[in-house]
Formats: C-alpha cells, structure tokens, sequence
C-alpha cells in the first residue's frame, strides 16, 4: 500500500496513495470571505472551484510556509450526504511517497475527540510516522460551509 | 784823543799787511828776473863768440874745397857755401855789436875784427874764388901764399874777441848778484816788520780782551760801577760805551725781575690751585669714563649674549621648518597614497558589486533548477499515485516515477547545497562590500583630515618662514645696535685715555709749577744777593 508522506511543522504524516487525485504546485489562491481560517482561499482545477483547507492553520494554528515543497494534495472528500468533493490540502514537505503494510502502523493509544483524523503511527528510522484519515480532517461546520455552497453551485 | 773803532783798526793792520805781501811779491819776481837776464846774456855771449869762430872755419874750409876740387864738380856749392859763411859772420857781428852797445871794450874788439874781414880777409878770398874759377893754379899759388899771415891775423883778433866775451860776462855776472843781494835784503826787511805788526797788533787784542772779561767777572759778581774810561785801553770806545750800556741795563733788569719774581710766585701760587682744582675734575672724569666704559662693556656682552640666543632660536627655527618641510612632503605623499589608496577601494567596490550581481544571476539560475527539481519531483510523485491507482498494470511504472523521484531528489539536495554554499558566498560578498564602503568611507574622511592637516601645516610653515625672517630682522638690528655699543665703548676708551692723559699732564704742569716756584726763588735770592751788593 503506497502512502504519500508530508509534513505539518517538525511532524509527518502520510496519506494513502489511491485517495489522493492529483498533487499540485502551491497555486495561487483566491481568498474567501467570511470563511474559517484554515480555509485559505479556492483555486481552479479541471474547470472546478475547489477550496483549500490549509492543514498547519487546521493543526498548528498558522500558515504553512511558502515553499516549493509546500504543495496542495487534491483528494475526493464525502460530505456527509455521500456526495464526493475535491479539496485541496496545503500541506508541507510534500515529496515523498512511502509504500508500507497498513499492519505496519500502530495504533496510537490516545484518542482526541478534537483531532478524529488522527491515525495510527507508523516508525522508521527517522522517526515517527502518523496516518491521517482525510475523510475526518474537516469539522463538520467547515464542511457545511464549504460544500453546502458547492452542492448549490452542483444544483444550479 | 784820537778814538778808533774795532774795525777801524782791523782794517788798516790787514790793509798795511796785505800792501807789504803784494811789496814783498814784487821784489821776488824782480830779483828772479834779474838773475834770469843775467844767465841769458851770459849764455848769449859765448854762443856769439863760438859761432865767429865756426864762421871763420867754413868760410876757410869752401875754400879750400874749392880750390882742391876740380872746377865742374862742387864749385858752385863751394862758392854758395862760402858766400853764407861770410853773411853769417857778418850777422853775428853786426848782433853782438847792437847787443851790447854799453860795453867799449868789446865794441872796439868787435869793430876792429869786422874790419879785418872787410878789409882783408874777404877780399882774400873773393880773389882766390875768381882765380879758382879761371885758373886754379894761380889761385892755389895766391892762397899759398897768403894763407899763413892771414890765419895768424885771424886768429889774434878772435882770441882777442874771445877775452872781452868773457870779461862782458863776468860783469854781467857780478852785477846780477848783487842785485839778488839787495832783493833778498828787502825781503827780510818786509817779513821781519809784518812779524812786528803782527805781534803788536795781537797784544793789544790780548790786553783789551783780558779787561773785558774782568769786567765782565765784576759784573757776573753784581759789580756795574767801575767804569771802562779808566783802563789803559781805553781807546776802545764803542766797546767800552756797550760795556756801560750793558750794566746800566743789567742794573734796570734785576729791579724788574725782582717785581717779575714776586708776580711769578703769585701766578705759580694761582696756578698750583687751578691746576689742583683740574686734577681732581680730570679724576672725576676718568672715573666717570671708567664706569661708562664698563656699563659699555656689559651692554656689548649682553648684546652678544643676545645675538647667540637669537641665532640659535633662529637655527631652531629654521631646522623646525625644514622638519615641518619634510613633513609636508611626507604628508603629501601620504594624501597621494590615500587618494590612490581610495580609488583602489572604489575599483574593489565596484568589482565586488559586480561580482554579487554575478552571484544574483546565479541565484536566478539556481531557482531555475530547483524549480526544474520541484516539478519533476511532483511528476514523480503524481507518477506513482497513478500507478498506485492502476493497480498491478502499474507497477512497471512506478518504477520509472520512483527512479524519477529519486533523480529529483538528488538534484534537490544538490541545489540546496549549492544554494546554500551560494547564499553564503553572496553573504560574504555583501560584507564585503560593506566593509569596503565602510573602509573606503574611513579613508575618504582619512583624507580629508589629511588634507585638512597638511593645510594647516602648510600655514604653519608659512608662519614660520615669516618668523625666520623677523628673525633675521631682529638679528640685523641686534647687530647694528651691538656694533653701536662697540663704537660707544671705543669712544668711552677714548675719552677714558684723553682724561688719564690730561691727568698726567696736569701731575707734569704741577711738578712743573713746583719748579717754576722753585727757580722763582732761586731767581730772588740771586736778585736779591745783586742789589744788596749795588
């Protein structure tokens, strides 16, 4: 199973390969009005508004460095309805790719009710390595906020 | 009394001398005169007599060539011999007879001689010459015959003649000395009276001058009253009248020198004050000049003193000039090495900016590869995702997106090397630069201050070159006013001396003066000594 590995400050963390779309270079990004911090703005991709949810604002609580190696990750979001959506996540360090057993992750021992995206961790020699289940990464008033508009946008 | 003056008398005793020389002189001549006539006529006698007699013998003897001789050869000669013979004889005759007209006996010698030979002896021997020319036989019998009585003849008459020469000349001889007699008598006579004049004359000169100087032994005893009348010389009057002149003036004389002496001894008395009084002013004086000499003296060594000062300020001077000088100069390199020294800083500025646009270029080249990484890396990795998706169809394919991946890395790390190692050359470039800037603001301002400095050193120098040359000024005027001192102290050395002089010349007038006083009395005893004695 291939994962794709990134990094939110000193801290990595992967995403399983078959989830993710597209990776893209940091484009950039029109800001929205009214909306969460952590959404940083909406960009075009295959003729689609998608937005960008920055993932170090999420967990950090501030901006991901401008860098080459920052990068968005496209993945296929269901909202709560079952309705697929693309989302953007800023994140950094986003080279790598890791091809690992799912049985070599661990589970972490601790459950945040705050951070439900968390998953189990995986060690190797550099350290530790923590899966995030992307469906959960969105609170629930983000998602409505984002992808009631969307589902708008869809019906219309 | 008949009186006669001094030259009176000399004259008539050198006239009466000089008229018995002249006397005397004449004498001599006439006797020596006397004595020479009588050799003369002596002398003149016997040659008379001896040249008859040669007469006589030619006349003989051209006859007797005449006649022996044939009458072609010689006859003329005989004949013209003879007839001179017979002038001759004649002559001689006729010259004794006009010489001696005073003496009968020889006149009448002579007279009867003349007439033998006129009568018989020359017409003898004309006839024997005509015979001789005609016939010479005749004439030799003729002679023959006659010959021996007319020698006999002849020779009585000159043998007569010769003894009345030698009587004349006897006389003559005779009377010439007495007459030499009576001259030398005369002569005697005058030698023996001038010898008396002489003696007389001396005698009296004698006696006269002896009175005088009696008389004049009583007058240098004070004595004028003996008169010279008295003296058996009296004849003598101007000198006798001088003699009384002379006491009466004498007389007079002591009288006033008696009244000079008593003024000399008060004008001497004056004048040894005065003389006291200038002595102690002259000291004053050569005192004064003595101070004033040495105050001269002080103030040329002070201006000496002065002058070494100056001139060694002077020297000091002028070798801090020459140093401030070379200062200058070494300033005025310093500023040309600065000056060069800051556009080496400029070029070295400029070059290190140009350098770090260079290092910006590369910046830029840099970012072009790490964009080139960057976006292989994303093909890479969106590669993978793909053939994760695909499934086993996709597994050569991630290979291919692994390896590429793999590049991209490498080039990645590569480039962040490089940026790194770039970004830090770029860094030490900008320090560079901006420590150059620094350095080269240091420098500018350096410069200024150097510049700045060397102006005023200039200014420095300028002043003083003026202060050497108030100096020199002053140094001038220290001379002049030295030199003045000099000449003062001359002058004072001067003055100095004419008073030390006028001194000693008041110290000789006063010992004079003691003199003088000295000789006013001495003159006063004696006046005094000559009236008591009048």
């Amino acid at each position: 199973m291939l994962f794709l590995l990134f990094q939110l400050g000193q801290d990595r963390y992967a995403l399983e390969a078959r989830r993710v779309v597209e990776v893209l270079p940091l484009l950039a990004l029109r800001p929205l009005p009214q909306a969460p911090e952590s959404v940083a703005g909406i960009f075009y991709y295959r003729g689609q508004q998608v937005p960008a949810v920055d993932l170090c604002q999420l967990t950090l609580g501030r901006p991901a460095e401008s860098r080459l190696s920052t990068r968005i990750i496209i993945v296929n979001y269901l909202d709560a309805r079952g309705v697929g959506h693309w989302v953007g996540l800023v994140a950094e360090r986003v080279t790598e790719v890791l091809r690992k057993k799912p049985t070599d992750f661990v589970g972490p021992g601790v459950s945040i009710k705050a951070a439900p995206y968390l998953g189990p961790v995986l060690l190797d020699h550099e350290g530790a390595v923590q899966w995030i289940y992307e469906q959960r990464l969105l609170p629930d008033p983000v998602s409505d906020i984002l992808f009631s508009q969307s589902a708008l946008w869809a019906q219309s | 009394m008949k009186r006669f003056t001094i030259w009176q008398r000399m004259m008539a005793t050198l006239l009466l001398l000089l008229l018995l020389l002249v006397g005397a002189m004449g004498l001599a001549l006439w006797v020596a005169q006397i004595r020479l006539t009588a050799a003369q006529h002596s002398e003149q006698l016997s040659t008379a007599g001896q040249r008859i007699y040669a007469d006589v013998l030619r006349m003989n003897e051209a006859l007797r060539g005449l006649l022996l001789e044939p009458p072609s050869e010689g006859a003329q000669s005989g004949r013209s011999d003879a007839a001179s013979a017979e002038s001759d004889l004649l002559a001689n005759l006729s010259d004794l007879q006009r010489g001696f007209p005073d003496q009968p006996a020889l006149t009448g010698a002579l007279r009867s001689f003349r007439e033998f030979a006129e009568r018989t002896l020359l017409p003898f021997d004309h006839r024997v010459m005509e015979l001789a020319g005609t016939d010479p036989v005749a004439a030799r019998t003729e002679y023959g015959k006659n010959r021996a009585a007319l020698q006999d003849q002849h020779e009585a008459l000159l043998a007569n003649l010769e003894r009345e020469l030698d009587l004349v000349k006897n006389s003559e001889l005779s009377h010439a000395q007495g007459l030499f007699a009576a001259g030398l008598a005369g002569l005697l006579l005058i030698v023996i009276t001038a010898l008396f004049l002489a003696r007389s004359q001396s005698s009296s000169w004698a006696r006269l001058l002896y009175h005088a100087s009696a008389r004049v032994e009583r007058m240098r005893r004070g004595d004028f009253t003996e008169d010279v009348d008295s003296e058996p010389t009296a004849d003598f009057g101007a000198l006798t009248d001088g003699f009384n002149r002379l006491a009466a003036d004498l007389s007079q004389l002591v009288g006033q020198v008696q009244l000079s002496v008593a003024e000399v001894d008060a004008t001497s008395h004056d004048l040894s004050k005065t003389t006291d009084h200038q002595q102690s002013a002259a000291q004053d004086v050569e005192s004064a000049a003595s101070q004033a000499e040495t105050a001269a003296g002080k103030i040329a060594a002070g201006s000496n003193d002065l002058i070494h000062t100056i001139k060694e300020a002077s020297r000091t001077v002028d070798q801090s000039w020459q140093l401030a000088g070379d200062g200058q100069a070494a300033l005025t390199g310093i500023e040309a090495t600065m000056s060069q020294l800051v556009e080496a800083t400029g070029s070295l500025e400029a070059k290190l900016g140009a350098l770090s646009e260079k290092a910006a270029h590369l910046d830029g080249a840099i970012t072009a590869i790490v964009k080139v990484a960057d976006q292989t890396n994303l093909l890479s990795l969106n590669a993978a995702i793909e053939a994760e998706k695909a499934g086993e169809y996709g597994l050569g394919f991630a290979v291919v997106a692994t390896e590429i991946r793999r590049l991209s890395d490498q080039t990645a790390v590569a480039t962040n090397d490089l940026e790194k190692m770039i970004k830090g050359m770029h860094g030490l470039i900008l320090d560079g630069v901006t420590t150059i800037g620094k350095f080269s603001e240091g420098t500018r301002e350096s410069l200024q201050s150097l510049s700045h400095a060397g102006t005023q050193l200039a200014q420095s120098i300028e002043q003083m070159r003026k202060i050497s040359g108030q100096f020199q000024s002053v140094l001038e005027s220290v001379n002049a006013q030295a030199a003045d001192v000099q000449r003062l102290n001359r002058t004072m050395e001067q003055l100095n001396e004419a008073a030390r002089q006028s001194a000693e010349t008041l110290r000789q007038s006063t010992v004079g003066l003691g003199k003088l006083n000295g000789a006013a009395r001495d003159l006063q005893t004696s006046v005094l000594r000559l009236a008591r004695s009048k």
